[in-house]
């Protein structure tokens, strides 16, 4: 397999709206990443409202699977007080050095918030027509979805029948992920 | 090569919908990047429903490879639908799903073919629009003018043909060219 520099979750940036996650919400989604690549930043836009301090943590978490196990092989994270801000954040601090190898991956993603008001949003992959619920889950194994617990960190290891195949269109959506770029 | 868990055509839900014609066979392509064993396979549809009380549909997929212009059957899977719970003027969005491959087989990677037939049933056909839910919004109308990648039948059918020439498959419009959204899980 060829080396690759970057990857996105998905394509084209211009399907896309701003969304705000729930609070401490473990939401995660499969990837297939087509070469290796060094896991050196990654990138997120995130955009904050409001003319005061809104203190937040971005988390990012990358697994693994085999059998029925979720691993988590690295994160990231991104800790702030932004406000009226919207802007790419490169995060540089990845929890461990990583050749990420060729094949599928899930992307897992939380944000801590300190108060309802002002909220973080994230650009997703979603607009009006795409917001649709999914009233029969996905047959087989996990590949999108919410952990059953809140947390505010990863598990290192979650089993998938701890994950909640649910594709609804609510406000917490499992089935909408923020952007999110890994670089070399 | 490494061993795929997931293979899928689309990373996200689409959006865009293609009719499903009872006797018509849809072709799609497939790069799959890596081996993966054909186990349980998931394809996206939405139904509307006007005024039936149970509906009942089932799919025929197939996967072809190709030599020179002919499409060769590889495997198959039926994959079905039903319900008796659906109440009227509604619009649902289903994983339709199948584990019951006529083989046991792990793909290779390269370029593979989908070709897919469905059928209902129900106590009142009119009163139900089945879709696919997948990619392309446009409506070509011209032939795909390069290598093939999909077509239909022109024929009627209600089986999967062992072998096929993608020269007397159409490929102009919409419903010709229609990527429907698949997930392999190996």
């Amino acid at each position: 397999m060829a080396r690759i520099n970057y990857f996105y979750n998905w394509f084209p940036f211009q399907d896309c709206q701003l969304r705000q996650f729930s609070n401490n919400e473990l939401n995660m989604h499969l990837v297939y990443i087509p070469g290796s690549l060094s896991f050196n930043s990654l990138v997120v836009p995130i955009s904050v409202g409001a003319t005061i301090n809104h203190t937040y943590t971005i988390s990012f978490g990358l697994y693994s699977i085999s059998g029925s196990t979720l691993s988590l092989a690295n994160s990231a994270s991104y800790a702030s007080n932004d406000f009226n801000n919207s802007f790419w954040k490169n995060i540089t601090d990845i929890s461990a050095t990583q050749d990420i190898t060729p094949g599928n991956w899930f992307f897992a993603y939380i944000i801590t918030e300190s108060s309802n008001n002002p909220r973080v949003n994230n650009i997703i992959f979603q607009n009006a027509t795409r917001d649709y619920s999914i009233d029969v889950n996905v047959g087989g194994p996990f590949v999108r979805g919410r952990y059953s617990v809140t947390t505010n960190g990863f598990p290192a290891s979650i089993a998938t029948s701890d994950m909640s195949k649910i594709e609804d269109s609510s406000a917490t959506n499992p089935k909408a992920a923020p952007l999110l770029i890994i670089s070399a | 090569m490494a061993q795929l868990n997931f293979v899928q055509n689309y990373n996200f839900h689409p959006t865009d919908t293609v009719g499903v014609t009872n006797g018509t066979l849809l072709f799609f392509a497939q790069n799959i990047e890596d081996s993966i064993s054909l186990a349980t396979i998931n394809l996206l549809n939405r139904i509307t429903i006007s005024s039936l009380a149970n509906i009942s549909f089932t799919y025929s997929l197939g996967l072809y490879s190709m030599t020179g212009n002919t499409l060769s059957l590889a495997n198959s899977v039926s994959l079905s639908y039903n319900s008796n719970n659906l109440i009227g003027n509604e619009t649902i969005n289903i994983y339709v799903s199948g584990t019951a491959t006529s083989a046991t087989q792990n793909i290779t990677p390269g370029t593979w073919y989908w070709g897919i037939v469905g059928t209902s049933s129900g106590s009142v056909l009119a009163s139900a629009d089945y879709s696919f839910l997948g990619g392309l919004s446009a409506n070509p109308q011209n032939a795909f003018p390069s290598f093939f990648i999909g077509g239909r039948m022109t024929d009627s059918t209600n089986n999967l043909p062992s072998s096929y020439a993608t020269s007397d498959l159409d490929t102009t419009g919409k419903d010709a060219m229609f990527v429907p959204y698949i997930l392999l899980s190996g």
